[in-house]
This record gives C-alpha cells, sequence and structure tokens, in this order.
C-alpha cells in the first residue's frame, strides 16, 4: 500500500534527518536549519510532505516574504505613482526526496507555495512569486511561466548560483479561476 | 552566583593530553576551559551559517525591474501547464 503523503507546515516532531533528495546541502538545510529559521529567527517556514503514518519528511518547500526594488539609479527615474518596491513571495528552499523524485511530488510542493502567495496577497499584498532556481531546473519553472530576472543584491548565497524567476500573482489567479 | 553540578565523561586520551597541557600553560582551571568550550559550541550550532540566511531585499538590474514591472501591470494568461497545475486537487494552504 503507497503511504499517505500530506503538505503542512514543519512540525517539531517530524523526522526530518532522513531525507536524501540527491543535494547534501539541502537535506543539511531540512535536518539543522530549517526549523530555526521557522521558530527561532521567525524568517522563514518550511512546508513538508510527511508520510501520515510515519512522520517521515520526503519534500519540502520554504518560503519567505520578501521584496523586488529598482536599483537606486532606476528609482530615481520613476516618476509618482510609480512601483517603488514591489512584495513577493520567495520560493527559497525546494527538495523531493530521490525515492520520489519524477512522480508529481515537487508539483504538488509547488503549488502549495503558489497557493500561500494568493493567500498573502489577500492579507499583506503579493505581487508574484520569485524562486531560486538551480540552472538545471530552469526549464521546469519555465513551463509554468516563470521567466529568469537578473539581480544586482540579495541572491540566494548557494552554489551553483541559482537562476532567480519571477511568476506575477494573476497569472496564478487567473489559473485558478479566482 | 551560577549552581554547579559534577560530570563525569569519557574522553580520548589524545584530547586529555592537549587540556592538560593548556591548563598548565594558561593557568586555567580544567573545570572553566571545560565549561568555556562547551558553551561555545552550543553557541556555534544556533549560529546560522550565510548560506542558510535567505535574503528578503532583492534589487533587480533595470531591465529586470522594468520586466517585473511589465508583468504586474499587464499579466499574461497562465500556461496550460500552470492552469493544470493550479486546478488540480484541493490541498489548501494550512
Amino acid at each position: 500500500m503507497e503511504p499517505q503523503i500530506r503538505i503542512r507546515s514543519l512540525e517539531r516532531s517530524d523526522f526530518r534527518d532522513r531525507l536524501d533528495c540527491g543535494e547534501p546541502a539541502l537535506d543539511l538545510f531540512l535536518r539543522q536549519y530549517a526549523g530555526q529559521d521557522q521558530w527561532r529567527h521567525h524568517i522563514a517556514v518550511t512546508y513538508v510532505a510527511v508520510e501520515e503514518s510515519t512522520r517521515v519528511v520526503v519534500g519540502f518547500v520554504t518560503v519567505a516574504g520578501g521584496t523586488l526594488n529598482p536599483t537606486q539609479a532606476r528609482a530615481a527615474q520613476i516618476a509618482t505613482g510609480g512601483y517603488s518596491q514591489v512584495p513577493v513571495l520567495r520560493v527559497a528552499r525546494f527538495a523531493v526526496d530521490r525515492r520520489l523524485q519524477g512522480l508529481g511530488l515537487g508539483d504538488e510542493l509547488l503549488r502549495y507555495a503558489m497557493q500561500i502567495a494568493v493567500a498573502q496577497a489577500g492579507l499583506v499584498g503579493c505581487t508574484g512569486v520569485v524562486v531560486d532556481a538551480k540552472p538545471s531546473a530552469q526549464a521546469f519553472y519555465e513551463r509554468f511561466g516563470f521567466c529568469a530576472f537578473g539581480l544586482v543584491r540579495g541572491p540566494l548565497p548557494v552554489r551553483p548560483r541559482p537562476v532567480p524567476m519571477f511568476l506575477e500573482l494573476e497569472s496564478i489567479k487567473e489559473a485558478l479561476g479566482e | 552566583m551560577a549552581d554547579y553540578v559534577q560530570i563525569s565523561a569519557q574522553i580520548s586520551e589524545a584530547t586529555k593530553r592537549r587540556l592538560d597541557q593548556y591548563a598548565q600553560e594558561s593557568g586555567l582551571k580544567k573545570s572553566r576551559i571545560i565549561e568555556e568550550a562547551v558553551q561555545r559550541h552550543l553557541e556555534a550550532v544556533e549560529e546560522l551559517p550565510p548560506e542558510y540566511i535567505i535574503p528578503t531585499h532583492m534589487v533587480l538590474t533595470d531591465e529586470s525591474w522594468d520586466m517585473v514591472v511589465d508583468l504586474i501591470e499587464n499579466p499574461r494568461e497562465p500556461t496550460q501547464a500552470l492552469r493544470d497545475l493550479m486546478q488540480r486537487g484541493t490541498t489548501d494552504p494550512d
């Protein structure tokens, strides 16, 4: 019988040490730092895909609020009433256990993150979702409409250097039928 | 004044030799060295290394900023893959 998998926010009693996503840095992040980011520093929340009967984490997505900003030079040119910064939801970490890769769990986690962005838009404002895509995963996000963009400040300090990509919220809402 | 308790621990002979040598050279009590070492270790494991900090303030190149603003003001029709993704299932964020 296939284990039942549920997506929800990380809980302290979840087994975080059994994830093997193929990237040790992501496994380590979940094991050691996701909880600190969430419960101690309050800078991000990790949503986990867990096997309901065992509480073993088999995938996760870490999201944080953020803002996109123009350079100072560009900001000086923006006419009154133009955007000086825009709020976004940043998908900062994203991983699926190797045993379950290719079975749609990554899609489910991404959809979950996008639903959070829609909820965030209704609560505090959000203009879109930013993902930090591994270069090898850029095509995966492009299928959903994500566009690559360039950063002069604020890239994730990880290797290989990820490709930041943006998808506007209205497109997500339209896809939801809202 | 802090309360003190006694602990007992098995450590390697090599570490014990280094501890004895350091205590002799520095004139510090071994108990103080051990307590400071444990405290520093516990502080270190609670520190968030830079690679695990998530920057929330992102500054875009001028070309990218213009692109993002244009996408916000003129949103595109969702791709078929996005429609399929968002209309699948009923998982709601908790």
